[in-house]
């Protein structure tokens, strides 16, 4: 178990990150219950208040309440993370394995699209996509997701290529076992440590290219509050309310920098295990 | 060598067929209708009806590409549809300014990496190395749009010690050139310092115990001369393939940071032309972008060649 | 026939200054001829670029060509009052059915050719061209017939009797008709300017039109116009001093940036905030549900939140120096959220949803779509925000395909039925009601448009206020104050009834 294996390790970086990630995704969960107004009421006689007791990261240009929105926009922000590293996996792993597996033909042409997919940058990707789909909370979701496809995909084909020649996986097949088995059971299931670091590393690119979308206006709409969303507004409202992107800033940093503690502290024991190296994805924003 | 180089171009050409080919068909999916932007508010269906027809957009779609191919294979990629100027023409404007861009931040990146990396390769475990960590997770961790924000916050507006937003082409004035484009650079260059710092330091530590360095340093060699000649050189390679890794990056962070900042380059202009549906003109800067990031790559590659003696390609 | 105005001097931007309120101050810092600087390069900030050299499509972007690039037959001062600009001299006949125009001697195209009468008669048949009239298309609707009896007179007759002749005159920029082919590129007037190049989305250069036939002006060399992608990126460019004056600063940044720069507002109601509704579709069908948008809409929280302060609420379109401005009926729809739920539950749709239609490009609009969003929610009302790119926005728009829609109208401030120009108040082809619009609304345009009799328009204002109120599907919300910001070294700014930037007169000191 990994928090063990933190412990173990004295890797106090990962253990701080491991932290926050939880207590983001309590409060997350909790939004509702601790967040101390409605993050869509709008006082509006209470514009751009600084922060004070009443309200912790002062109020917007509605009069709402900062701190809220920031709880509230944590759901967002993470279930954006989760869905498109969702998608990324479950559409680039099966890829890999067919292309690593099948070889040939096959590979030649999912890794020639692979390469084109990889040669626009993501940003620019997802912005053609959200084009094609129109902006909002859901597209954008799915845009980063299908961003995520190539590293995801290329991952698994180098585990799959690896493994396929392993003594193992040769006497498994001599048993004569179906490639779907061969495939799904004995290959993914070797290659699966590899794809949880990936995945760590993929949710802190998407929960960074949500951000940048929704500051280009293509992500989630106001009034929703998600952090990207919020960091847009709040740049427009620099001079009279800093911490108006003040604030909606750091929580991102602080998750995108946790999520990479993270991964890299997963890179660590999977290499003291001993298994393959996750792909780092291309930046995005 | 040079049957590797025309080997390697070769093997471009598929990749970059089937991105026209994508890039085509992903930009005719999108809803909306360039006669409608090109005519703008308060249009009659009628003037719509009759301004498609002129542009050629009632023609099949495998008509419009084959056509739009050959033309596109003789250096013309059109002219676009909201001001009627040649792609081209309009690429080689931007080109040059997002270069200028793109090349001060790389150097401002390399200003930040090297001395980083090297002081934190040498020094493992110093109070240095554990700087130098930090600013590496925090560099790659902050969001392009909010540094470039909090840039200009800072030094654009408190203490107004540089401009905000602009552009001088460094070929007329260099000197102001350059203070327009302190802030941009190092918000696009900050991400790729970090990484760069990174592997420099991962790449040094590992030439920095290997035979030959040993050997330099038993035959009595100064530090300097053992990092700088021996190991440097040598921790040159895999930094050479993190730059072309990392193109796509600065691709990316320049459409950002081209919009913080109000550069007008490629980022900006391609901005532009997805919001107003200027099919042309996206369709040609993406095949730009794609070009550029395969020729990059293949420059990463000779750059292997030059570098380490040992590769040789045949 | 009777002249009406025939001036020997130009006075025209010490009237315009004069006569408005934001004019005053900035008057104060113009200085006199003797004291002014000639040359130097003005840079003006402006959020997007020109869309076309056109002077007949008046889209906001190309505001800043019409007095610069071009002139007008005439002009207008603050108080409507008609003051000459290529046209000398005018004469209306009694009969309201036609007018006379003297066309000011020795005025030259920025081609070198002389302006006759001939060139100013191809211009109208431009604007009466369905595929090339754009803007001034519905304007000269009403024109039989222009003809150009001498070089230096134009005779423009009316189908029938036209009182808002001035306001078509006003509206008029006049091209080279050489040029009319290459539009989209560069433009051929008679302006204090003249075309250098475009550089689209970056910027556009003129130069100071030497032939032109102002006493003394322009003063400044060369006016080069900058295109900014977003108003922030235009106001850090003011701030860092690359630009030295920028049109449309957005609301929010009126007050900080008063402290450093002079800041002219516009005419209130240049332009006015609405919501557009779609009185054929559920749920806004019914009259009722209509008139409860009146007051859902907090119209002083769009004022202060939306809008900063820049601004002052309306519940008609008209400016305030329109002739069928009222005052009065700003009191009878205020902000009662109660009112508007009982409303909504007369017409049944208490607890329903609508779709509000909006787009990014004037931050505005998604804004105000929230404010009434918060609202309607407190009464049950559930308003989903759509946010699409201006291509399918306007597509949408025109195409009626929308419940609500927050917008803006213009010609608000000149003769009252010019307001039926917007899409939205259009007699005939609405994008709302296509060619059933509302009678009452009808008659009253047409008794409006058919008299030049004070005390009878007065009447048929009335009745045309009391329609659109009735009928509300178009909630007027706010004025829209447009505001200019300029470096304290440029002197002499001044703008149109219209809003737009004249820069004639514009002098660098520094």
């Amino acid at each position: 178990m990994l928090p063990f294996s933190l412990v173990r390790g004295r890797d106090l970086a990962g253990l701080a990150a491991c932290c926050i990630l939880v207590g983001l995704a309590l409060i997350a969960l909790m939004a509702p219950w601790i967040s101390p107004q409605d993050p869509l009421a709008q006082n509006r006689t209470d514009q751009f208040l600084s922060p004070s007791l009443r309200h912790l990261f002062g109020t917007d240009e509605f009069g709402r309440d900062i701190l809220s929105r920031v709880i509230h926009g944590a759901r967002i922000s993470l279930v954006t993370g989760a869905v498109a590293v969702l998608i990324g996996a479950t559409v680039g792993v099966p890829l890999g394995l067919l292309g690593g597996f099948a070889g040939g033909l096959t590979d030649a042409a999912i890794m020639r699209v692979l390469d084109f997919l990889l040669a626009v940058p993501a940003i620019l990707l997802a912005m053609v996509i959200i084009a094609i789909l129109g902006p909002g909370s859901f597209n954008a979701m799915l845009a980063v997701g299908a961003v995520s496809v190539p590293s995801f995909a290329r991952l698994t084909r180098a585990s799959t290529l690896t493994l396929k020649e392993r003594e193992f996986v040769v006497a498994t097949r001599a048993l004569g076992v179906g490639p779907a088995y061969l495939m799904f059971r004995t290959i993914l299931l070797n290659a699966a440590t590899p794809i949880v670091v990936q995945i760590a590393v993929t949710g802190a690119v998407a929960m960074l290219l949500e951000a940048a979308l929704s500051f280009l206006g293509l992500g989630t709409q106001p009034p929703a509050p998600s952090w990207g969303s919020m960091l847009n507004a709040g740049r427009s409202f620099l001079y009279q309310a800093p911490w108006y992107g003040l604030f909606p800033g750091i929580v991102i940093t602080l998750s995108v920098l946790s999520l990479n503690a993270l991964a890299d502290a997963l890179q660590t024991v999977v290499d003291r295990s001993g298994a393959g190296r996750a792909a780092g994805p291309e930046r995005t924003a | 060598m040079a049957r590797y180089v025309l080997f390697r171009l070769i093997q471009l050409l598929p990749v970059l067929l089937l991105a026209s080919v994508g890039v085509w068909l992903m930009i005719y999916l999108i809803p909306g209708d360039p006669a409608v932007a090109l005519l703008g508010p308060d249009v009659t269906p009628e003037q719509i009806q009759r301004t498609r027809a002129r542009m050629g957009l009632d023609r099949p779609l495998p008509v419009q590409y084959a056509l739009w191919l050959g033309r596109v294979v003789q250096g013309d990629l059109g002219v676009s549809y909201l001001n009627g100027l040649p792609v081209t023409t309009m690429l080689a404007q931007r080109i040059p300014v997002t270069l200028q861009l793109t090349v001060a931040s790389f150097v401002v990146a390399l200003a930040i990496a090297a001395p980083f990396g090297i002081a934190s390769a040498v020094r493992p475990r110093s109070w240095i190395a554990r700087g130098v960590t930090g600013y590496n997770a925090l560099a790659m961790a902050v969001p392009t749009f909010w540094l470039g924000i909090l840039l200009v916050l800072c030094f654009g507006l408190w203490l107004r010690w540089l401009p905000t937003s602009g552009f001088v082409p460094f070929w007329q004035e260099p000197g102001r050139a350059l203070r327009f484009l302190i802030l941009p650079a190092f918000t696009l260059g900050a991400y790729v310092s970090a990484v760069l710092a990174r592997f420099t330091r991962a790449a040094l530590l590992e030439t920095l115990y290997q035979d030959y360095v040993r050997t330099a340093r038993a035959k009595g060699l100064g530090e300097r001369p053992v990092i700088g000649v021996h190991a440097l050189r040598n921790a040159l390679i895999p930094v050479v393939t993190v730059v072309g890794l990392q193109f796509g990056a600065f691709m990316g962070g320049a459409v950002i940071t081209e919009a913080i900042f109000d550069y007008p380059g490629l980022g900006r202009m391609l901005l532009q032309a997805i919001l107003t549906r200027d099919y042309t003109v996206v369709q040609g800067t993406i095949l730009f972008v794609v070009l550029a990031f395969v020729v990059i790559n293949l420059l990463t590659d000779l750059a292997y060649a030059l570098l380490d003696p040992r590769i040789r390609y045949s | 026939m009777t002249p009406i105005h025939a001036p020997s001097r130009r006075r025209f931007l010490q009237g315009l200054a004069a006569g408005t309120i934001a004019g005053t101050a900035f008057l104060a810092a113009a200085r006199r001829a003797a004291a002014k600087k000639r040359g130097g390069t003005l840079t003006v900030g402006m959020p997007n670029d020109f869309d076309t050299f056109d002077p007949h499509k008046l889209s906001f972007a190309n505001f800043t060509l019409q007095q610069n690039l071009y002139d007008t037959l005439t002009r207008y001062n603050a108080s409507l009052k008609p003051l000459p600009g290529l046209a000398e001299r005018w004469a209306v006949a009694p009969d309201g059915q036609s007018v006379t125009l003297t066309l000011r001697k020795g005025v030259k195209f920025h081609s070198g050719k002389d302006l006759m009468a001939a060139d100013v008669v191809k211009n109208f048949e431009k604007a009466a061209d369905k595929e090339r009239g754009w803007n001034m298309l519905p304007a000269v609707a009403n024109v039989a017939e222009v003809t150009a009896p001498d070089a230096g007179t134009v005779v423009i007759k009316f189908k029938k009797v036209s009182p808002e002749v001035f306001d078509l005159l006003q509206a008029m920029g006049i091209m080279e008709p050489a040029a009319m082919d290459s539009l989209k590129n560069r433009g051929v007037g008679t302006g204090p300017f003249k075309f250098v190049e475009w550089v689209p989305g970056d910027h556009t250069t003129l130069e100071r039109n030497p032939a032109y036939w102002g006493q003394g002006t322009p003063w400044a060399d060369r006016v080069i116009f900058k295109v900014f992608g977003d108003s922030d990126a235009m106001v850090a460019a003011l701030q860092s001093g690359i630009c030295d004056l920028v049109i449309a600063v957005p609301p929010k940044d009126t007050a900080r940036l008063a402290r450093e720069f002079n800041m002219v507002r516009g005419t209130p109601g240049a332009l006015t905030y609405e919501i557009r509704v779609n009185g054929t579709r559920p749920p806004f069908d019914k009259k009722e549900a209509r008139h409860a948008l009146h007051f859902a809409i907090d119209r002083q929280g769009v004022v202060n939140n939306v809008l900063f302060g820049v601004s002052e609420p309306t519940v008609l379109p008209f400016s305030r120096n329109s002739p069928a401005y009222d005052r009065s009926v700003a009191a009878k729809y205020p902000f009662d959220l109660k009112r508007a739920k009982e409303l909504l539950e007369k017409a049944g749709v208490a607890g329903g949803k609508a779709e509000c239609l909006t787009l990014p490009q004037f931050p505005e609009l998604p804004a105000i779509s929230q404010v009434l969003k918060a609202d309607l929610a407190k009464i049950g009302f559930t308003l989903d925000i759509a946010v699409v790119d201006s291509t399918l926005y306007y597509k949408r728009l025109f195409g009626g395909d929308f419940q609500i829609c927050p917008s803006f109208s213009g010609n608000t401030q000149k003769y009252p039925t010019r307001v039926a120009l917007n899409s939205i108040y259009r007699p005939a082809n609405n994008p709302v009601w296509g060619n059933e619009v509302p009678k009452a609304y009808l008659d009253a345009l047409n008794e409006a448009n058919g008299t030049i009799d004070a005390a009878k328009q007065k009447a048929a204002f009335a009745k045309f206020n009391a329609a659109i109120l009735d009928e509300a599907w178009v909630i007027s919300i706010a004025y829209r104050q447009s505001v200019f910001a300029l470096a304290k070294h440029v002197d002499g700014f001044a703008y149109t009834v219209d809003d737009m930037a004249v820069l004639e007169n514009v002098s660098i000191e520094k």
